[in-house]
């Protein structure tokens, strides 16, 4: 998608939900609410998330694990549209706003992070997203390409908390780009 | 600040100037202002009087320890994400100063190196726990030193020159008064 799509899109969606949460309507975009702290909450439940896949692997819980890979990498990406004052409620919309600062050179946060919890609708094109259902709704306990991934994501993970931790504790202010919300 | 950062060391006039980047008139401009607050004091090398001096903290006046522990404290809290990395270790410890290049280039930095000065004996084995869970989050590599305050003194007479760089470089990222207190004594020994 291109980046004045992806824009088009941004600005449909804090149109429409800052509507819906004026009327009292639950919201099911981005909408901004102002700058807070909750960025660094999500930091601290990132970690958590992660902590959890070593509990569940020792356990030999393998089917939770790419759940909480996945959170880990959601909560990063929720810190950040903290950080911009941002509030999600829509998976897609969180990566598509990430995608877009990513692209105007607003924060420095590797691709791959955001790639990982885009929500693909086409066939063939898949992501953590993915392998989280895939996981949690199939019959295993048990999975192979779990362990043999488990050093490698988990690594993954530890970079993104730490990418998102310097973007979420600098000092520098983070606005949201003035197109998506005029 | 500076003097509190080398324990180990009698600086005089032109030192600390050199130190500090600044000229000997601005150097005494504010030192002059330090000693009549009674925060610091000058004591001659010599007898004669022209002797140089040296410059100490005033430990005997109460206002010199809530000065500096309130300069520590404002400095930790430029360092918001590591007190919060490292918040569990408060617990245990002393005090913590985190040093290495961690503190001016987090991308960059190999390591975080942290150095912990425990309360008793019994807190190495919660420490060394608390670090292992830090660590199943944390990207960099944690290299914790863990010592005791005697352990630390012995160290710090020794010269070893890391421990020596952890103070003069290092944040004390948590128990400032502690590490005042901790100052103080080896300054007087």
């Amino acid at each position: 998608m291109k980046t004045e799509e992806i824009a088009k899109k941004l600005r449909e969606s804090f149109k429409t939900a800052e509507k819906d949460d004026k009327s009292g309507v639950k919201h099911k975009g981005l909408v901004f609410k102002g700058f807070n702290d909750k960025a660094k909450g999500y930091i601290e439940k990132a970690k958590k998330e992660l902590e959890l896949c070593s509990f569940y692997k020792d356990k030999g819980f393998d089917y939770k694990i790419p759940e909480e890979w996945f959170y880990t990498l959601y909560y990063c990406a929720l810190s950040i549209l903290s950080k911009f004052g941002v509030d999600s409620r829509s998976q897609r919309y969180t990566a598509l706003f990430l995608r877009y600062v990513k692209e105007k050179g607003l924060i420095d946060y590797e691709d791959e992070f955001i790639r990982r919890i885009t929500v693909y609708s086409k066939k063939g094109e898949e992501s953590d997203v993915d392998r989280r259902e895939e996981a949690r709704y199939s019959s295993s306990i048990k999975i192979e390409t779990v362990r043999e991934r488990y050093e490698e994501i988990t690594m993954l993970c530890k970079n993104a908390i730490f990418q998102a931790e310097e973007i979420v504790y600098s000092d520098k202010k983070f606005e949201v780009p003035k197109e998506l919300v005029r | 600040m500076m003097l509190h950062k080398e324990p180990f060391v009698r600086p005089t006039a032109t030192s600390l100037a050199k130190a500090l980047n600044i000229t000997r008139q601005g150097l005494w401009k504010s030192l002059n202002k330090l000693v009549e607050s009674k925060l610091v004091i000058l004591e001659p090398v010599g007898n004669t009087k022209k002797s140089a001096v040296t410059i100490n903290l005033q430990w005997k006046n109460p206002i010199t320890i809530k000065t500096l522990s309130l300069l520590l404290t404002r400095e930790s809290s430029e360092y918001e994400r590591w007190r919060a990395n490292f918040a569990e270790l408060e617990n245990y410890e002393s005090f913590t100063i985190l040093f290495g290049s961690i503190i001016h280039s987090s991308k960059e930095a190999g390591d975080i190196d942290i150095l912990t000065i425990v309360i008793d004996k019994n807190s190495f084995k919660p420490i060394g726990e608390a670090v292992s869970r830090m660590q199943k989050t944390q990207a960099k590599r944690i290299h914790l030193i863990d010592l005791t305050e005697e352990e630390f003194k012995e160290e710090l007479k020794k010269q070893n020159k890391a421990y020596i760089d952890a103070l003069k470089k290092g944040i004390v990222l948590f128990g400032q008064d502690n590490y005042i207190k901790f100052i103080e004594k080896i300054t007087k020994t």
